[in-house]
């Protein structure tokens, strides 16, 4: 609610009736109404006591000077100017009327009184004074020159002597100088009563103001910032602070432009020029770096969306519009964080529905091509006489499908070994054996495809490796994998060299071969059940992809790792280091005394998550030096 | 490694027997191929590399060809791809052996030049029959 003049007490009344004379159009606004108020009601009260004075003045005095009568006849005018105002609503001819009405009664009065030396001249004060209420500058300069030009006539009158002689009489002028005084402390009265009752309805309404924007501020987390032509920061609201980390000064011309993240400055830079420029409303998101609470942490990146908006068209010297920006800022850094989240998420559906696509294609083709031989080489048997086939013959074509049956059992077989390590089934069974002719009976079993191919196959073993505690199949299944991938993987006239080393408690297994490598992207790869590297529809490489995720389980078990080093078009070098005793190599007081309690070597051993980046058994490190 | 197998004999007896290269990088799936062509009077022509069977199409000058699609080095697209723009080589009928049989894999396989497709592990009843349906 706003207050209005005299709101309490017995001026109530009086404050009812000036707020109905109040114009309707400045109704809406508490300020201009309270100013038309402050005109009305003092011109209205203080002419009305003077009038109501007047009878009795005459009763005493008897009958009026011509002079008193124009005076009297004067405080009519304020009526009749509060009245105007009342009726038009216009503020400063009001009162440039009312200056110039309470100038011409000083005027007339002082050139009857004796000039500039009159009693009454220093009420030219009140003038400009009185102007000074309407906040007008215009009206105050009327008001002041209409003052000036008042005081200037009475000294030109008085110097050119041209003043009429003063009244004689002392009584007259003592009761003139009286109404004049009276008139005016009303008057003065009337005037402080309005300038109280607009400093306090300003004040009020500032007030209310700021409390608005008070509780605007402390409770809006976004930030409110108004740009330039330029881009450059003008305003950034308080909300920054707790926003940016940031003292808001800090973040006025190009401060905020400086902590945005480099890749995205373009992003944000556009959006302001568009709105700039354009006049368009622009969204946009981008990254600002946010300062540390505490000192010496480092700062991190928030995610911000900024909406921009044109604010009125200015025009530039080049003569097209360009405009002001308003901009709304809000951290956006979780609903980034989910959307990247899902994303990644996203994608490694994707590739695994991809890897899943892509072994059921490789199963099919390793498949059917053992079951090409088993049911052609039968089908031809069933047809013996037709074919014409020799007792040899059949016997041959039976040895052919045995052979395609058991390649066929070996291909499942390692399905269902991976099967195993990936759920943690897998079980070795550890006992001492001699490593050199393991490696050497590998070695054999793969020197026959690579003397077909041409590819050299060498042994390197240190005499100091003799006995290692391990499951012997696996270690077999290992050395295999990795010779064949290796015969495989090497061109005609190629090397591969088997290294067996002790280092400390550890045996040092090494592959390496002088075949075509393996690029970075899919050395981190490789291991991943049915992963291929070079990976194509036309395979050119046979395999059902899952040889390497299993020697992986199988080394995770023996508690050992695997390292894989390699240069496209140079080669490849795997190097497996496992316990030369992988009892010992568990530990575990409690695990040995468990194992002894069962008096069997069986072992069971979780491997945890193969598709588990983080929680690979074997840390495989993997090294790739690019080539020039 | 490439051979020559002559044929045993000429069931038909009506001059010279037709010429089939086989490319066919499995040395069992290889003889059973060749063992059944030869069985129906056949002469064969063997490759397990792509590289080597164009040199063989262009010295033998086969009437038909077996191509597997899976192959070391080259892959039997890459071969047939060769030989159809070769304009000597390219009447040369190429039927593609292999085994992906996904979805797809047959016109993926026939858009890439073959004549025609057969999947393992094949029926030898239909694989004659596509012999005889380009050689008669």
């Amino acid at each position: 609610m706003t207050r209005r003049v005299g709101d309490v007490g017995v001026l109530k009344p009086v404050g009812d009736y000036v707020g109905a004379l109040v114009h309707p159009s400045v109704h809406g606004d508490p300020l201009i109404s309270a100013r038309h108020r402050a005109f009305i009601a003092p011109r209205l009260v203080g002419s009305l006591v003077a009038l109501s004075a007047f009878p009795a003045y005459i009763a005493l005095r008897g009958a009026p000077s011509a002079l008193e009568v124009v005076v009297f006849g004067w405080l009519i005018v304020p009526i009749l100017i509060a009245y105007y105002l009342s009726r038009t609503g216009r503020y400063e001819s009001a009162h440039t009327m009312s200056s110039l009405a309470l100038a011409g009664l000083v005027t007339t009065v002082a050139v009857k009184t004796g000039g500039i030396g009159s009693f009454a001249a220093i009420w030219l004060v009140v003038v400009p004074l009185e102007a000074a209420l309407s906040a007008s500058r215009r009206v105050v300069t009327i008001a002041s020159l209409v003052a000036l030009g008042a005081a200037g006539l009475l000294v030109a009158a008085g110097t050119l002597d041209l003043l009429p002689t003063p009244l004689a009489g002392d009584q007259r002028t003592g009761a003139l100088a009286a109404l004049g005084i009276i008139s005016a402390a009303l008057y003065a009265t009337g005037l402080a009563l309005g300038a109280e009752s607009l400093t306090r309805t300003s004040n009020w309404l500032l007030g209310a103001e700021e409390d608005r924007y008070r509780l605007l501020a402390c409770n809006m987390t976004d930030v409110i910032t108004r740009h330039g032509l330029n881009g450059a920061v003008l305003f950034v609201s308080p909300a920054a602070e707790r926003l940016f980390g940031a003292r808001a000064r800090e973040l006025h011309g190009h401060g905020l432009f400086d902590r945005v993240h480099i890749s995205d400055r373009p992003a944000y830079l556009s959006a302001l020029s568009d709105a700039a420029s354009n006049g368009e409303t622009r969204s946009v998101e981008f990254r600002v770096r946010r300062d540390a609470e505490t000192p010496g942490e480092p700062a991190r990146f928030i995610w911000i969306e900024m909406r921009c908006r044109p604010l009125d068209a200015v025009v530039t010297g080049a003569g097209h519009e360009q405009h002001e920006v308003v901009a709304v800022m809000r951290e956006v850094t979780e609903r980034k964080e989910q959307e990247r989240a899902l994303d990644n998420a996203r994608t490694e559906a994707e590739r695994a529905n991809s890897a899943k696509s892509r072994f059921l294609a490789t199963m099919s083709h390793e498949l059917r091509t053992p079951l090409n031989a088993i049911i052609g080489f039968s089908d031809m048997l069933v047809n013996e006489t037709a074919l014409n086939l020799t007792a040899e013959r059949r016997r041959e074509y039976a040895q052919l499908i045995n052979d395609s049956g058991n390649h066929l059992l070996a291909v499942v077989n390692d399905l269902l070994d991976m099967s195993k390590l990936e759920t943690g089934e897998f079980e070795i069974h550890p006992e001492p054996f001699a490593l050199a002719p393991v490696i050497a009976s590998c070695r054999d079993l793969l020197a026959l495809k690579a003397a077909e191919l041409d590819v050299t196959l060498a042994t390197v073993i240190d005499p100091a490796v003799g006995e290692i505690v391990a499951d012997k199949r696996a270690l077999k299944q290992i050395l295999l994998n990795l010779l064949s991938n290796a015969v495989k993987f090497t061109d005609r006239g190629g090397r591969i060299t088997v290294r067996a080393v002790a280092d400390g408690g550890r045996l040092v297994l090494s592959v390496e071969d002088t075949g075509i490598g393996i690029c970075e992207e899919d050395l981190k790869r490789c291991g991943n059940p049915f992963f291929q590297s070079r990976d194509s529809y036309d395979r050119p490489h046979a395999g059902t992809g899952l040889g390497l995720s299993i020697v992986k389980g199988l080394i995770g078990l023996h508690g050992g790792d695997m390292t894989m080093r390699s240069r496209v078009g140079t080669g490849t070098t795997v190097t497996v280091r496992l316990p030369l005793d992988c009892e010992a190599g568990r530990g575990g007081a409690a695990a040995r005394s468990a194992q002894a309690a069962e008096t069997s070597t069986v072992r069971r051993l979780p491997v945890q998550g193969q598709t588990n980046d983080t929680n690979e058994t074997n840390e495989a490190t993997v090294a790739v030096k690019k080539r020039a | 490694m490439v051979w020559m197998i002559g044929t045993k004999h000429v069931p038909q007896g009506d001059g010279m027997a037709k010429t089939v290269l086989i490319v066919e990088d499995n040395e069992l799936n290889m003889k059973l191929f060749h063992d059944l062509l030869e069985a129906h009077g056949y002469r064969t022509v063997g490759t397990r590399n792509g590289n080597e069977a164009l040199d063989l199409a262009r010295q033998h000058r086969p009437d038909l060809i077996l191509m597997d699609i899976q192959l070391p080095e080259v892959s039997g697209l890459d071969v047939t791809r060769w030989l159809k723009d070769d304009p000597e080589l390219k009447a040369i009928p190429v039927v593609a052996v292999t085994a992906f049989a996904m979805k797809g894999d047959e016109e993926r396989i026939r858009e890439g030049g073959c004549e025609a497709y057969l999947s393992k592990p094949i029926s030898v009843g239909k694989f004659i029959e596509t012999i005889r349906h380009f050689l008669g």
